[in-house]
């Protein structure tokens, strides 16, 4: 029988202790299909090429030595961010470091002076907690312009390949370091869109680290597998075993999205416009990311605008959607019947997202990491097409692995 | 139990010399290989010595990948898949050795892969059950600093939830900063807000040259919507405030003193002034950007506008720029009122600018006793006494400009 990792939770087979760690055993490990891993992969893997084609045009604005943030700026802030410390006492406790010597204090005031502006005007920099971030990019190192060129090609060659599922162990992990470089170099550029590119890369990448050879569905390591061993045993290849690194990957993606969904909602209701409905038109509204510069959109919202009742419906009533989606997802979606309203849901307000504030990206990232609640059964279904190039899904007939095997 | 220790060649394969052993021994001698070039040559060959580590590293990582992909759960099995493991790390300690140490944050991945092999090596060990109980508390912990990260922001109008911080503090920063798993997931909250433009007053070195104004980000300059939201975010960088006044914030010839003298120069901006007879301005229209972050990240705009290019004269390209004054504006959306009776999304008066200062080419602020700095410069809508309306735009004025971005359309 075929497991699904996007089933509803199933029932222990015992009560108890034993009962629920078997139930979580299963959640996260039971071996399953991997045709929504490969569609995640391929989906993910090409917005994150394109995201990174699209840095060609800014590189060196970007990421040279005097890009918008200069490579001194962002040296500075790798090697002196200051941490303070959390107080354990309801009052701060009173140093009890020596007087510093002159040239301590000297630099002592410089470092002040540079970065605790907003501290107290004594603040003594030996009292915070650390200073730095523990982030990595190539571009720190990296700032001849030819070899920013080189690197970044080099890079985009990586993520075609992951894409395609060529070598994904390591073209996946290139891929994720990578795409690390680019949002550390300019952390001034990213946003919502790249937090979750980089949910999408890791999992993937972890699922394909320890996926058995020829499992990756949709992938292009499978079409060699397959011919490797036609050519090793003369005969086709037998099904295909499950994957439970798979399960994992598709398991930590699902709570993922939850948690995205969850913290996304519940902090929307801080903010008075959720409540009274005109957070909608913040969004619809807002010049420099709507589309009003396009005619027939501003006359739309013009004419919405001329109908008060209307305006308050609608505006109203798209709030009220987005809370009622981003709060109940988490818990809705692992129901069998309630689960396909919630990905219907989840699909209208990234396509809302994507019309009405023209964050495509952004959207399509989402409905990516949306794919890890789609069964693989219909994931097959949906490329019934493929199936004429058996090579590329596997086999109908899905065999359990051998017995013994790693999983 | 160890009878191979490094495993079997695969059967029938076309190259069975392409195999874990042999790969994980080709890693080992090019990495002894990058550490001997750099002692030999430490400055020099650079690109050969990275390409060598490189080289080096992903033999190992593919020997390893190999046998974690393929060992079964025999006692045999597993202790050779943690051999190579270990081994696995012991190159890559060589590649961190090999690297130099002001590749700070290459040296920071390597000693991470070294960490993590150990760590995969230990758990490879293990037996399935107790491997898959570790690895859940693993995912606790991952989910845990996720959590962290969510729980860690500080509510609008409160204080920091302390548990939160302590643990990102002393626990998860440094896993949550390399994993880059320290967003908060707060979209669009508490409320979606307007956005924010950078504006850009260019003078250049020849006093004859004119000066320029660029507004940034225009969403025509950029051949792609995605690059446009990348900077738009950049503008949004620079909105993070400072806690509390300055030391020379109050008193006689500080900067409320300089602010309230200027006042009929350029006057308080009426919407943010609930006081209209008072002569001091409400503080609301004092946006002094943070130090650790948003000043040093406007000063490292005007110094890549300084330099660029792009933001030459092109009336005269070859003359460098002296000074770029930096105005952050809010763009306020129109209300529904306004928008049913044909306002103009554009309009100027819904800019909000806040003037942040002139930088040299290096970025350093030169007037730091500018009366308007970090205050609000109004761009207003007012009548005109024939029965319309006229814009007054006090960016210009105060650049000394006849006109601003707002108002040169």
């Amino acid at each position: 029988m075929r497991t699904h990792p996007a089933a509803s939770l199933p029932p222990p087979a015992d009560g108890g202790l034993m009962g629920f760690l078997r139930a979580v055993n299963r959640f996260f490990f039971e071996p399953s299909d991997t045709a929504t891993l490969g569609l995640i992969r391929i989906c993910a893997g090409s917005l994150i090429l394109y995201v990174h084609l699209i840095y060609s045009y800014q590189l060196y604005q970007l990421f040279g030595k005097d890009a918008w943030i200069s490579d001194g700026l962002v040296t500075d802030i790798r090697e002196e961010y200051p941490i303070p410390p959390s107080d354990f006492r309801w009052e701060p406790e009173k140093s009890t470091l020596p007087p510093p010597s002159e040239q301590e204090e000297e630099q002592l005031a410089r470092y002040r002076e540079k970065w605790l502006g907003g501290y107290a005007p004594d603040a003594d920099p030996r009292l915070l907690w650390s200073r730095g971030q523990y982030v990595w990019s190539v571009w720190f190192h990296v700032t001849d312009p030819t070899w920013v060129a080189v690197v970044h090609v080099g890079i985009l060659v990586c993520m075609l390949l992951f894409a395609l599922g060529l070598w994904t162990p390591v073209t996946g992990l290139v891929s994720w370091l990578g795409m690390l470089s680019y949002v550390n170099r300019a952390p001034t550029t990213f946003f919502g869109m790249d937090t979750i590119m980089n949910v999408l890369v890791l999992y993937l990448t972890l699922a394909h680290l320890f996926a058995r050879p020829g499992t990756a569905a949709l992938s292009l390591d499978r079409l060699l597998w397959r011919y490797r061993r036609r050519r090793e045993t003369g005969a086709e290849p037998a099904g295909d075993a499950l994957s439970s690194s798979a399960t994992f990957a598709i398991r930590l993606m699902q709570i993922h999205f939850c948690i995205v969904y969850l913290a996304s909602g519940l902090s929307k209701l801080e903010g008075s416009a959720w409540w009274n409905g005109w957070a909608i038109w913040q969004t619809a509204a807002n010049p420099e990311f709507a589309a009003l510069h396009q005619p027939r959109y501003h006359d739309l919202l013009a004419w919405l605008c001329r109908h008060r009742v209307l305006w308050e419906i609608c505006m109203s009533g798209g709030a009220a959607f987005t809370l009622a989606l981003e709060i109940g997802f988490p818990f809705l979606v692992w129901n069998r019947r309630l689960r396909w309203l919630m990905v219907i849901g989840a699909v209208l307000l990234h396509t809302g997202i994507a019309l009405v504030m023209g964050l495509t990206g952004f959207s399509l990232m989402m409905l990516a990491l949306l794919v890890s609640f789609i069964p693989p059964s219909t994931v097959r279904h949906l490329l019934g097409l493929a199936e004429r190039v058996p090579a590329l899904v596997p086999g109908k007939a899905l065999t359990p692995a051998p017995v013994g095997a790693h999983q | 139990m160890f009878g191979k220790p490094f495993g079997s060649p695969a059967s029938g394969a076309r190259q069975p010399w392409l195999t874990p052993r042999n790969l994980m021994a080709a890693g080992a001698a090019v990495n002894f290989l990058a550490i001997l070039l750099g002692s030999a040559l430490p400055d020099q060959v650079i690109p050969l010595r990275v390409g060598v580590i490189l080289t080096g590293v992903a033999c190992a990582l593919v020997a390893v990948n190999h046998r974690l992909r393929n060992f079964n759960e025999d006692v045999e099995d597993r202790a050779t898949t943690a051999g190579y493991l270990a081994l696995g790390s012991f190159v890559v300690l060589l590649a961190y050795l090999a690297s130099r140490e002001e590749w700070d944050t290459f040296r920071l991945v390597l000693g991470i892969f070294v960490a993590v092999g150990l760590v995969g090596a230990v758990l490879v060990l293990l037996p399935m059950l107790v491997r898959r109980v570790v690895i859940l508390l693993l995912v606790l912990f991952h989910f845990g600093g996720v959590l962290t990260a969510v729980f860690s922001v500080v509510p609008p109008s409160g204080v920091q939830c302390w548990v939160t911080g302590a643990l990102w503090t002393y626990v998860y920063r440094p896993y949550l900063q390399f994993m880059y798993l320290n967003n908060a997931y707060h979209f669009y909250s508490p409320e979606p807000g307007p956005a924010t433009q950078l504006w850009f007053r260019i003078s250049y070195e020849d006093p004859k040259v004119p000066p320029r104004w660029v507004r940034f980000p225009r969403r025509e300059d950029y051949p792609s919507r995605l690059s446009y939201y990348r900077y738009i975010a950049m503008s949004e960088s620079t909105t993070y405030g400072r806690a509390g006044y300055p030391s020379d914030f109050f008193g006689e010839n500080k900067r409320l003193w300089w602010r309230i003298k200027d006042r009929a120069r350029i006057p308080y901006h009426p919407d943010l002034q609930p006081n209209k007879e008072s002569l001091v301005p409400d503080l609301s229209q004092y946006r002094e950007p943070n130090d650790t972050t948003s000043k040093k990240y406007i000063a490292s705009y005007a110094r890549h506008v300084a330099r660029d290019p792009a933001y030459r004269s092109p009336q005269a390209p070859d003359t460098p720029v002296k000074t770029v004054k930096v105005y952050r504006v809010l763009h306020t959306f129109l209300t529904p009122s306004e928008m049913a009776d044909g306002l103009n999304p554009e309009e100027p008066s819904k800019l909000l600018p806040v003037y942040m200062g002139e930088f040299d080419s290096d970025g350093k602020l030169t007037d730091r006793y500018d009366p308007e700095l970090y205050w609000v410069v109004p761009i207003l809508r007012v009548h005109d006494g024939r029965g319309g309306f006229v814009i007054k735009d006090y960016v210009a004025v105060h650049a000394g400009d006849s006109r601003s971005p707002a108002t040169e359309d």
